[in-house]
């Protein structure tokens, strides 16, 4: 009698134990599970965003062919057939830009500076203009839907 | 536990870094950026700006813009150091009453220790809005060089910025945690840290459970931006010569001189030249004018070799400090971006005779280091439970003694794969499945682990039984695989133990021999697998030919036969290219023969309606499907006993 008694408890304390095993495993199996679905939501905003620097990448080489030939636009005191053709590449690679969701910051002249948009790469002096006003811009700045790629340069009145 | 952030602050810029789902990796500042100026701005308006936005407005507002207080935090002001940089800094600097060092910013005056929390506050606050979590701790990284005050000064702008500050580390020694290197007892590491300002070398001794600083040297005003003014002047004074323009003078150009040095410096670390080309750089009375010019590598090389000497002669002079030989160092890491530059790793390597290391972005890997500091405290880099992969590929023998990998090497375990096979002749009642682990293409090349057979599959054309092979390997590396005929249901399976079991050494064998073989096994398979669709076509052409042979004309149906002899003939050359052709060719004499079937149909269709019609459909219908899959499918083995 004892001796079933004593084996009933020992086949109790194991069941007990397993019991506990087996509701560890269950929460460490779903605890994987979840983890690995977060790992896999986590990993696609990942992408997105390596595929978002790419772009920028990109994009950061290709303005400076754009701001050459902007420059050069700005040089053009005749407008023959030719120069229009290359004025209309230029137009094609911004609309190129604008399909990859980089746009053009709007930057005003007369307005306030704001280091959030735009950079200061020249101060001058002037009369009647207020301290900190855009006097000029110097090169046009782009973003990619809401980050800066390039701020807008440009020359600052300091009075 | 919250987690615990990694920063380099540097003189010129700071990172930071974080354990995320177990790896330490680089966490974006605000801006999406993963470098942030170091620089600090107050604007007339008494309006704060921290990193890239101070930057910006830099130009306009010179006298209220901190940056490189690096340089002066933790010092006393009459330090040498204090003195020189006085004359170098736009800033108002002044002693403080303790003796050490106020910079004046707005209306107020500062300790170098509040700008620097003003920039590791801008780090807690976007890292929380990064991470979506609060982050109370840091571990902060300072050069070899800092002594007590500096140290204590740099937690102090940890603590103001509303950090518990963990540990403040040295930035070499954040390197090699980086590298892993501080696991592996009594190394002597050289750290060759080439930043933007500053030039840091340091020699570290690794052992049980420290590292320590042997030696440390330096320069506080050698960096990469001294390799772009010198290329500046040199296109100035190119320049000069040849248009009789100085463009030292004209600001925008200027800019647009550096933006172009920079970028060729950088090109030149990949590149043996690079075309610096400015087009409209400036312009006179005789209309715009055009930069364009060539710089080779070892012209860039020559103009910067005083910078490069003098750092390889701090190496030389730190070694000896240290009371080392060259040959006592195991490992040399580069910090900095300028060690990009082939130069340097060049001459590194000839003094230490060992290759740097460099496989971790030198601009990132103190904060890195940082960060794994940071998670050792947190516990997040314990390895809790280690998961196993399979070090080699496991996968079954087919048609043409090819081998078909079904769990690829390094995939992480317990892992499981299905792929159903067919039977590669008719009436075959038998398949064997012979599993293989390794990376050859061909299945002899490969480590057989086991072979059985699935027998009493029901006699049927060949292609139409479906065999189900079933890979699965658990956590300790047991590979069960099993074989069902779908149509029966009939099963047979092999356990096979100790997959894992492979000696690192025989896997680094297997693997490097992979290599080498890659290309004479491709070439193998190739010619394997145009055999098989060659024999493939022949099969399915030679039964249509019988199914259909009234709705062929007698010249197609020549035409057919000669092109499937020629092809059998060249069948069993390894000419691969003829075997390609000749199967081509069948193909468009067996597809002329489909058109005439289906031309005949539709017209028996005319006269005789349905009733027979539907039976050709069916049947050419068949045949198509019969070429897709034995084209398409992998075939088992099969052995016929």
């Amino acid at each position: 009698m004892e001796k079933q008694n004593k084996e009933k408890i020992q086949k109790d304390k194991d069941l007990k134990a397993l019991k506990q095993e087996k509701d560890k495993y269950l929460a460490g199996w779903q605890r994987c599970q979840a983890d690995f679905l977060n790992y896999k939501k986590a990993e696609a905003e990942r992408l997105n965003a390596l595929v978002d620097y790419e772009i920028e990448d990109w994009a950061h080489e290709l303005l400076i062919v754009i701001d050459q030939l902007d420059r050069a636009r700005q040089e053009v005191k005749e407008k023959t057939s030719v120069i229009q053709g290359f004025l209309q590449i230029e137009e094609y690679f911004i609309n190129f830009l604008k399909s990859k969701d980089i746009k053009e910051i709007k930057t005003e002249v007369g307005k306030l500076f704001n280091p959030e948009i735009e950079e200061a790469v020249e101060t001058e002096e002037k009369k009647g203009a207020k301290d900190g006003e855009i006097l000029a811009i110097i090169q046009k700045g782009y973003k990619h839907k809401n980050k800066i790629i390039r701020p807008t340069r440009v020359k600052v009145a300091k009075n | 536990m919250s987690k615990i952030l990694g920063i380099d602050l540097g003189t010129t810029n700071s990172v930071m870094a974080g354990i995320i789902d177990g790896e330490p990796q680089i966490i974006d500042n605000k801006e999406g950026a993963r470098i942030t100026p170091s620089i600090v701005a107050m604007n007339r308006n008494n309006e704060r700006f921290v990193g890239v936005l101070a930057k910006r407005q830099q130009i306009t507002n010179p006298e209220n813009t901190i940056f490189s207080v690096k340089r002066l935090i933790g010092r006393k002001f009459s330090d040498k150091e204090v003195q020189k940089d006085l004359k170098l800094l736009p800033y108002e600097i002044r002693e403080s009453k303790d003796g050490g060092v106020d910079v004046k910013m707005g209306d107020k005056w500062y300790r170098p220790f509040e700008i620097s929390a003003m920039i590791l506050q801008k780090f807690k606050n976007d890292a929380e809005d990064r991470l979506g979590e609060k982050i109370n701790e840091v571990i902060i990284t300072c050069p070899a060089y800092f002594d007590d005050s500096q140290r204590k000064a740099t937690k102090v702008a940890g603590e103001i910025a509303g950090f518990k500050v963990r540990r403040v580390i040295n930035e070499p020694t954040a390197a090699a945690l980086a590298y892993g290197l501080s696991k592996k007892v009594d190394q002597q590491i050289v750290v060759y840290d080439f930043g933007g300002g500053t030039f840091d070398i340091s020699i570290l001794d690794v052992s049980e459970d420290t590292v320590e600083v042997k030696a440390t040297n330096g320069h506080t005003h050698l960096g990469g931006d001294d390799f772009d003014q010198k290329i500046i002047d040199w296109l100035v004074a190119q320049f000069k010569k040849d248009q009789g323009v100085d463009l030292s003078k004209d600001k925008l150009a200027l800019q647009r001189l550096k933006e172009g040095a920079e970028k060729a410096k950088i090109e030149l670390s990949t590149a043996i030249e690079s075309d610096i080309n400015l087009p409209f750089v400036t312009s006179d009375s005789s209309g715009p004018k055009h930069l364009t010019y060539k710089l080779t590598r070892a012209q860039l090389e020559d103009m910067v070799k005083e910078y490069i000497d003098k750092s390889i002669d701090l190496v030389k002079k730190t070694l000896k400090d240290a009371k080392f030989k060259t040959s006592d160092i195991d490992e040399i890491l580069l910090v900095g971006g300028q060690t990009r530059m082939p130069k340097i790793q060049e001459e590194l390597k000839n003094l230490l005779g060992r290759e740097p290391r460099k496989d971790i972005n030198p601009d990132e890997v103190v904060a890195i280091g940082a960060a794994i500091q940071a998670g050792v405290l947190q516990g997040d880099m314990k390895e809790i439970l280690l998961l196993d992969v399979a070090p080699l590929s496991l996968g079954i023998e087919t048609l043409g003694g090819v081998n078909t990998t079904l769990i690829n090497k390094n995939t992480t375990v317990p892992y499981s794969k299905k792929q159903v096979f067919s039977t590669a002749g008719d009436n075959q009642t038998s398949v064997q499945i012979k599993v293989l682990q390794g990376e050859r293409a061909m299945a002899i090349d490969n480590k057989p682990l086991g072979t059985f057979i699935l027998d009493g599959i029901p006699p049927a054309p060949r292609g139409l039984p479906q065999i189900e092979v079933d890979f699965e390997l658990d956590a300790n590396g047991i590979l069960q695989v099993s074989a069902t005929d779908k149509g029966t249901n009939k099963k047979q399976s092999i356990r096979i133990e100790g997959t894992c079991g492979v000696s690192d050494e025989e896997v680094e064998r297997m693997k490097k021999e992979a290599e080498l073989h890659a290309e004479e096994d491709k070439k193998k398979k190739e010619i394997i697998e145009a055999k098989n669709q060659a024999e493939a076509l022949v099969f399915s052409t030679q039964r249509t030919l019988i199914d259909a042979k009234d709705k062929i004309s007698e010249d197609t149906k020549k035409e057919i036969e000669q092109k499937i002899e020629e092809l059998n003939k060249i069948k069993e050359s390894d000419n691969i290219e003829e075997i390609k052709s000749k199967t081509q060719e069948l193909m468009q004499s067996a597809q002329k023969a489909g058109q005439e079937i289906y031309q005949k149909a539709q017209a028996e269709q005319k006269t005789e309606q349905e009733k027979e019609a539907g039976a050709e459909d069916n049947k050419e219908e068949k045949a198509e499907d019969k070429k897709e899959q034995d084209s398409e499918e992998g075939e088992a083995r099969e052995e016929d006993k």
